[in-house]
């Protein structure tokens, strides 16, 4: 509204409200797509590994697939069954309820074709833990601000 | 309380030096690394269930007639360890108490070694050695805990809890290998065991009075294809355990002529199932279809000169001297011995079928309804004591990892699946019945 804007071309003007204005979007765009998916996929830096198929992630979470494909074993992290993260993690990106998923881990346990995911506590322990175990993978909720530790955030394609 | 009798003994010997005697074999060979290497990730679970049972007519697996029986409990405990390396060794030992009669057992459920032999990244083939589950259908595996199972009791007319002991496992040795097809997996078991003979539950299929119960073999086959996740999934299983057995029957005249014997030694008797499965998932539901053939069929040598012996008895009875209405007793009497043996070495032939649907509500709740039915195939469809159509629907209350609520109400039609020996006077009782359970558990 002053006398100096009232000099500036309007293309300047408008092309700085339009980066403004994608900027924004993208920004918001960025988060919306973050959002969607209501975890993170945390492996152990180590692994090569950048993203992971739905059907791969299923694989794993039910304890059929055993090693990565650089022959490491996986070892597998999950958080408590009632803590909203778990609930979300099986119901919105695995498909099935947590009790599925845990009649799963009993079968593959007792009939040993497999061992039982390890449970911790919280998601600071879980991330702890996937830093300090190679060939480790976990999850989190998305919005988690963490320090930055030897495990990296891996993209699910479905 | 009665413990087990002497034929599960003998075969639990049995199992635990074959146990003892791998676990040395792999104790004797040479040390690869430190102690720490052995007995990691081991993990001990425990369950506890109390069902509350009640019937309108009949004792249905409990003393449930007319009352609120308490006899239906489970105890049990179960641990899972890595030996060495890739070495497994699970163990489940149940306490479970079916009825009064019956009294309660307490048994190894599964002890066994589990190497896998081969692994790649989607696919795996191993092998486990010692008593094992038989994992026929797609619920026989999980049917011990009451968290994994859907109901208070598996559907009768496929998981029979009248020969459940026999059937739920055996010792032997077993092959499995899955493989990752697209989203799906194709599995393959083969099971090579001795069954398990609980002379209980052998008085159950066969009304003759059973000793000297053997195991001889046992041979279960199973491919699977499918997922836990949404879609079909599917299962073919042919499982066929035999049996040897003595057997002694008596056919008693009344007045001067001579009974009749039937004396077996080491008869030979078996029960053949082909079952298919099929299930679809959804998060919220599942529909569940489960079809089987079983044929129940035991060879006497001895039968049919008993049955000439039977036929000879009634050609003599005009000149007896017994009553006209005695004669026509004895004659009846023959009669229906004579069936019921020549079914039993025909061939008992039914048909086994449930269609399920589950409805998972939220993370406690989940509701059902089964329809549930065994048909002996050969025999009059009014014949109750091979007839069984269950009706039911229940729901479960989880409020966390622990504790489990149930209730279900049956309504029946037939005894088919009624233990003998909790229901000695079935004749011109209720061919409908209704039945209710409440159950809680404690999983830990």
């Amino acid at each position: 509204m002053g006398s100096s804007s009232s000099n500036v071309t309007k293309y300047p003007h408008t092309f700085s409200s339009f980066s403004l204005w994608l900027l924004l979007s993208l920004t918001l765009l960025s988060g919306w797509c973050r959002g969607a998916e209501p975890v993170d996929i945390l492996v152990n830096s180590a692994q090569a590994k950048e993203e992971v198929t739905l059907r791969e992630l299923r694989a794993i979470y039910t304890m059929k697939q055993r090693l990565w494909s650089d022959g490491e074993t996986i070892t597998v992290f999950v958080l408590p069954e009632a803590s909203v993260a778990h609930r979300d993690f099986c119901k919105k990106i695995l498909g099935v309820f947590p009790r599925q998923l845990k009649s799963v881990w009993y079968r593959a346990v007792y009939t040993g074709t497999g061992v039982a995911p390890i449970e911790v506590k919280t998601e600071q322990e879980l991330i702890e833990r996937v830093s300090q175990t190679k060939g480790a993978i976990g999850y989190v909720l998305a919005e988690r601000k963490y320090e930055k530790t030897t495990t990296k955030i891996i993209k699910l394609t479905r | 309380m009665c413990w087990q009798n002497v034929s599960m003994r003998k075969q639990q010997q049995k199992l635990l030096s074959l146990l003892g005697s791998t676990l040395l074999i792999i104790g004797g060979a040479p040390a690869y690394g430190e102690s720490d290497e052995w007995f990691k990730h081991g993990q001990l679970e425990g369950f506890l269930s109390q069902t509350f049972s009640h019937s309108s007519d009949h004792n249905f697996l409990s003393e449930s007639d007319d009352d609120l029986s308490t006899d239906l409990w489970e105890a049990g405990v179960l641990g899972s360890v890595r030996v060495k390396d890739d070495l497994l060794f699970s163990a489940q030992v149940l306490g479970r108490q079916v009825s009064q009669d019956s009294g309660s057992d307490a048994r190894v459920d599964y002890a066994f070694f589990s190497l896998p032999l081969a692994q790649t990244i989607d696919s795996q083939i191993g092998m486990r050695v010692g008593r094992i589950r038989s994992s026929f259908g797609f619920y026989n595996e999980t049917r011990d805990i009451p968290h994994t199972r859907t109901g208070v009791l598996m559907p009768q007319s496929t998981y029979y809890d009248m020969t459940r002991n026999s059937f739920y496992s055996s010792d032997g040795i077993e092959f499995f290998a899955d493989k990752a097809v697209g989203d799906k997996r194709l599995s393959f078991q083969l099971f090579l065991s001795r069954p398990l003979a609980d002379e209980d539950e052998v008085g159950e299929a066969a009304s003759l009075t059973p000793s000297n119960l053997k195991g001889e073999r046992n041979v279960l086959l199973r491919v699977g294809y499918g997922s836990e996740f949404e879609g079909f999934r599917y299962a073919l299983t042919y499982y066929k355990p035999e049996y040897s057995v003595d057997l002694h029957a008596r056919f008693e005249v009344p007045g001067p002529l001579p009974d009749v014997e039937l004396n077996e030694q080491g008869a030979n008797f078996f029960s053949q199932t082909v079952m298919t499965s099929i299930e679809y998932n959804a998060l919220k539901w599942a529909l569940t279809f489960e079809y089987s053939r079983h044929k129940f069929k035991a060879r006497l040598r001895n039968w049919l000169s008993a049955r000439a012996e039977l036929d000879a008895l009634v050609a003599i009875l005009p000149g007896s001297g017994l009553s006209a209405e005695q004669q026509a007793g004895v004659a009846k009497g023959v009669t229906n011995t004579q069936a019921s043996i020549d079914r039993l070495t025909d061939g008992i032939n039914e048909e086994n079928y449930y269609l399920q649907g589950l409805y998972r509500i939220n993370e406690q709740w989940e509701g059902y309804v089964r329809y549930d039915a065994t048909r002996a195939r050969g025999l009059s469809r009014t014949n109750l004591y091979s007839r069984w159509v269950d009706v039911n629907a229940g729901a479960t209350y989880q409020p966390d990892e622990h504790w489990l609520l149930r209730a279900e109400l049956h309504y029946i039609d037939g005894w088919a699946r009624l233990l003998k020996r909790d229901n000695e006077q079935l004749g011109g009782s209720s061919r409908y019945w209704t039945a209710a359970f409440f159950q809680v558990a404690y999983r830990f």
